[in-house]
């Protein structure tokens, strides 16, 4: 039986508009040995616009999946950065609130009593890669492919919940293990526009067409994310067609690497084709 | 469109220029302070905090597409100039980013406050500073509280039908809907049950997004 075993929050963006990263980042968890067990019915975690109008109401929606979340005795893991901060919030306000508490378990019956902890993805795979069988376990390696990281903003912590760890690095150490060769540039953590592309892309163009400027001037052949947000965004509102890098999530790369033959539905569903990239540099 | 701080600087002045006298608290006036207390009661934060010490605004990948800086509108808090706060289009530009409640060295969550001004402008029905942000928020939280799940063919849809521009960004959606992107159908949760009385909770509570239409 493995020795990981976790709940696991998918959230609605992993569930529809990224479902390549669902597919990977279990594939990534079979290979890892650590058994994912779905929520059941779970909810949106009340991220962007609920608590950005009603902060009060997200706590709650966070809430009937933390409970649900706390039945199987198991901590759980999130890949979305986005519902990892709102999941992470609600658990704190639940604990650290009275009121919240009191108001949480009038609304949905039930409390907050398991000692459970939210983790990202990218809080336990490079630990994992570093141990044995799968310290070795490379199959496929990314032959220096020159890449950027980036976070985006929603992976940055509050200063509420400063006592969790931060994940800066991590992706890092991730492509190492992977073979691949990073670019610096300052643009780690900086926002890709986030919800404005809908509403205000005249904002989100130049910041975005700036971002994918600083990273090819860096040298990177493509940009690797942890967010879905922000790949859709960085692929989507470049102002110039010819000036887009290909941008990948980790765990899709991840998966290639531990040998994964899935890749190609993956990548087919990219906004910006990082086959080209691929044939040429990696296959 | 774009501005730069000169102009942000001129409207914070304008606006402290025309400050409301504070009433003072000897029992008959209404309480001192209230809109600063319920602010740093939604926001769990203590807007008192703040030394405009700028970082915030400093650090802000959006500033320039705001009309007050971040910290303008913490010191409107501050000195609860109500009605200043809730109508700025700062609060609605804001997305929630965290990058300014990572930098603050007073550790307030600005984003924290933002969020619970944009409830209050909800209230006091101060919604026309930013029209499409604000029907974009409206469109997804309805979306959500139908589902229980965010559908975004259906809040996105909505959205540029509601905007009157439905054929700008028609190649986005289609490139969208063809890399399968835009599930058509809505994933439903089954406990329909709980998710009504969540909402209901605080609607009782808040005036709800509908009572605006």
């Amino acid at each position: 039986m493995s020795d990981m075993r976790l709940t696991y929050y998918p959230g609605c963006t992993l569930d529809s508009t990224a479902g390549e990263i669902n597919d990977s980042l279990k594939q990534v968890c079979q290979y890892l040995d650590i058994d994912l067990q779905e929520i059941d019915d779970w909810n949106c975690c009340g991220s962007s616009s609920v608590h950005a109008v009603r902060p009060q109401l997200a706590v709650t929606l966070a809430a009937r999946n933390l409970f649900k979340a706390q039945k199987t005795g198991r901590d759980l893991m999130v890949m979305c950065a986005g519902c990892t901060n709102r999941l992470r919030t609600a658990a704190h306000h639940l604990r650290s609130d009275p009121t919240t508490r009191r108001v949480n378990e009038q609304i949905l019956g039930d409390s907050l009593e398991a000692e459970m902890n939210v983790h990202h993805l990218l809080d336990l795979v490079p630990q994992r890669l570093k141990q044995k069988p799968w310290n070795g376990a490379l199959e496929r390696p990314l032959k220096k492919l020159r890449y950027v990281p980036y976070y985006g903003c929603q992976l940055a912590i509050p200063p509420e919940l400063r006592d969790h760890p931060r994940l800066y690095g991590s992706m890092e150490n991730v492509m190492d293990w992977l073979g691949a060769e990073k670019c610096t540039w300052g643009y780690t953590a900086k926002c890709c526009g986030a919800f404005l592309s809908v509403a205000r892309p005249d904002i989100v163009v130049p910041m975005v067409t700036d971002i994918m400027d600083q990273a090819r001037t860096a040298g990177a052949e493509c940009i690797v994310t942890a967010c879905a947000m922000c790949q859709l965004n960085l692929e989507l509102r470049s102002s110039a067609p010819e000036n887009r890098l290909p941008v990948f999530s980790i765990v899709e790369l991840l998966a290639y690497g531990l040998g994964s033959a899935d890749w190609p539905t993956w990548f087919k569903r990219h906004l910006v084709d990082p086959l080209p990239l691929f044939e040429k540099r990696v296959l | 469109m774009p501005t730069n701080l000169a102009e942000q600087d001129h409207k914070m002045i304008r606006i402290m220029s025309t400050l409301k006298q504070q009433p003072t608290p000897d029992g008959s006036q209404p309480p001192v302070n209230r809109f600063k207390k319920i602010i740093d009661h939604v926001a769990r934060q203590t807007v008192d905090r703040c030394w405009h010490c700028g970082t915030c605004s400093a650090g802000c990948p959006f500033v320039e597409h705001m009309d007050l800086l971040p910290n303008h509108v913490i010191r409107l808090v501050q000195l609860n100039q109500r009605e200043a706060a809730l109508k700025c289009h700062t609060i609605w530009i804001c997305v929630g980013c965290h990058t300014c409640s990572t930098q603050c060295p007073n550790s307030i969550d600005i984003a924290s406050v933002m969020d619970a001004l944009r409830q209050l402008a909800i209230h006091d029905g101060v919604i026309d500073t930013e029209t499409d942000i604000y029907n974009f928020h409206r469109y997804v939280y309805q979306s959500i509280q139908k589902h229980g799940r965010l559908n975004k063919l259906e809040a996105l849809s909505r959205f540029k039908l509601g905007s009157g521009q439905i054929f700008s960004d028609l190649q986005a959606g289609l490139k969208m809907l063809t890399r399968g992107k835009l599930d058509v159908l809505p994933h439903n949760i089954d406990d329909r049950g709980a998710l009504a009385d969540i909402f209901a909770h605080y609607d009782e509570r808040r005036r709800s997004f509908d009572t605006h239409e």
